[in-house]
């Protein structure tokens, strides 16, 4: 015979109008979604730390390279690939194509994948925008001193860059991080996912959508919250910066 | 343009040939200790999370019994419902236990194991709104998105002579549709009747009932699905479920999730086309 399971006690009903929330529940809600919140945080941080140092690199290749090289015109394909679809389509394709092709990867790496590669995208403009908005001047000195065009990129033009890019790189993390969401597809049990599960278990939206609202919004504001300080110091310490 | 063609093309066909993957047979699920079936745990009361995040409900109950009969473990997986088919193909699991309804645009694609589970269509109206299907004309309705409803739907607006109001609406749970009739965006919603009971004991000011097209539809059933070709499987699925009747186990597992039993109506015969 089978063991009986205990059942979840059924929830009273969406009873009393929208507004009208129970905070015990919503209390509840937020604990049941903690684990997933976990997994929604190593898939995002995963995924910058991957994407951040490989599309500012590229970037600032992009921007000290010529437009009409191989790997630069391979790179603008890329890049409005990324920029022309859905995530949703992205994702698509990297849970169902490449098995296909016979990659197989875990279920967390094919999020982390996705996430990448879509970030990467828009990671190689922020690197490239920050890197022409030195000024050319810096470039003729350095040249001047007699310094090539590699130690002239990493040596003045890359510190210079580097506190310009904090704020979009930020900007494009907290859209990583509310793209993770759109995991929830490939079966990743990640915040969303939960939300979703916990939502059709007892039948309740509100409750359940703010608290995950609200967590997403806590773990961005954190991340924000450093992110400033970051910029701050950069600026601080950056005697390079041309005056006006 | 033309070499990018070429590439896009041949992509399609190697995920067309990877369709046709090796299916798992019953050797290899016994080598490897573990029976996977796919569902999505978002349909109360046949699979669900409790509180614990765990995945629970009649199929999982089923699920377990069927593996524990092979002498393996049971591992749920919680997929996506509108891409199971294609993730059954793909390997990430055996067979597809989740409530899924028979239908012959299915069977084109896999093969059902005998019903094991009543899947008749209901429909859900407010309370105070439009009490029957002729009433619905001029209104908004909604349907489970890949779920035979929709077509029904159709089919029964064409037979009774109304006009929906727009499309019908698709939505990805039930919960997501009982939250758009509260907040007036449909008037109508139809799933199968036993996923509506569930939800009108939940939720106040809707009601559900069954609804078949003044006999229009014929019967319909939940059953396993399984990759075309994968017979071990479905035979061994089939053989348990025959088991189950017999043992008195389907009707007692029917009593706990539905409150009711549908065994006297369900046929022997698993459906085709």
């Amino acid at each position: 015979m089978m063991p009986h399971q205990s059942i979840a006690p059924r929830p009273r009903a969406i009873e009393r109008g929208l507004l009208n929330v129970n905070l015990t529940y919503m209390f509840d809600v937020l604990v049941r979604l903690l684990p997933a919140l976990g997994l929604t945080i190593a898939l995002s941080i995963t995924a910058l730390l991957i994407a951040t140092p490989i599309g500012l690199l590229l970037g600032s290749f992009r921007a000290s390279s010529s437009s009409s090289g191989i790997i630069a015109r391979l790179l603008d394909i890329y890049i409005f690939f990324v920029r022309g679809t859905p995530i949703l389509v992205q994702i698509f394709i990297v849970y169902f194509v490449l098995p296909a092709l016979g990659v197989k990867l875990a279920l967390f790496w094919m999020g982390v994948l996705a996430l990448v590669f879509n970030s990467v995208g828009y990671q190689i403009e922020i690197g490239r925008a920050a890197v022409q908005s030195v000024a050319k001047v810096q470039w003729e000195a350095s040249r001047a001193l007699g310094f090539d065009d590699r130690s002239t990129l990493f040596r003045f033009i890359m510190p210079q860059a580097a506190r310009r890019m904090v704020g979009p790189v930020m900007n494009e993390l907290s859209q990583l991080i509310k793209a993770s969401s759109v995991l929830s597809i490939i079966t990743l049990f990640e915040l969303h996912k939960s939300a979703e599960s916990i939502i059709s278990a007892d039948f309740r939206f509100v409750e359940v959508l703010v608290v995950e609202g609200f967590l997403y919004f806590l773990f961005i504001y954190t991340l924000s919250f450093f992110a400033v300080r970051l910029e701050r110091r950069l600026s601080s310490s950056d005697g390079l910066v041309e005056q006006r | 343009m033309k070499k990018l063609i070429q590439t896009l093309t041949a992509i399609a066909l190697l995920s067309t040939t990877a369709l046709v993957v090796q299916a798992a047979s019953l050797e290899q699920i016994k080598a490897s200790g573990e029976l996977k079936f796919g569902l999505e745990a978002q349909y109360r009361p046949f699979e669900f999370r409790n509180d614990k995040n765990e995945i629970i409900g009649y199929d999982i109950d089923l699920g377990t019994a069927f593996a524990k009969s092979i002498g393996v473990k049971a591992v749920p997986v919680d997929t996506n419902w509108s891409t199971v088919l294609q993730s059954l193909y793909n390997g990430d699991f055996n067979m597809i236990l989740g409530g899924m309804t028979a239908t012959e645009k299915r069977f084109a694609k896999v093969n059902f194991s005998v019903p094991y589970m009543d899947a008749a269509s209901g429909i859900m109206f407010v309370d105070g709104g439009a009490a029957n299907f002729a009433a619905l004309d001029g209104k908004s309705v909604a349907a489970g998105a890949g779920t035979p409803q929709i077509q029904q739907m159709q089919d029964c607006a064409a037979l009774v002579g109304i006009e929906f109001k727009g499309d019908i609406q698709t939505l990805d749970n039930d919960a997501l549709a009982y939250q758009a009739m509260k907040t007036g965006r449909i008037d109508a919603y139809t799933s199968t009747i036993v996923s509506l009971l569930e939800g009108q004991k939940a939720v106040e000011g809707l009601s559900a009932t069954p609804w078949n097209c003044d006999g229009a539809f014929p019967g319909e059933w939940t059953a396993a699905a399984f990759r075309k070709g994968d017979e071990e499987l479905r035979g061994a699925f089939n053989d348990f479920i025959a088991d189950a009747k017999q043992s008195g186990l389907l009707k007692e597992l029917q009593m706990k999730w539905f409150g009711q039993s549908f065994i006297n109506s369900m046929p022997d015969e698993a459906p085709t086309w």
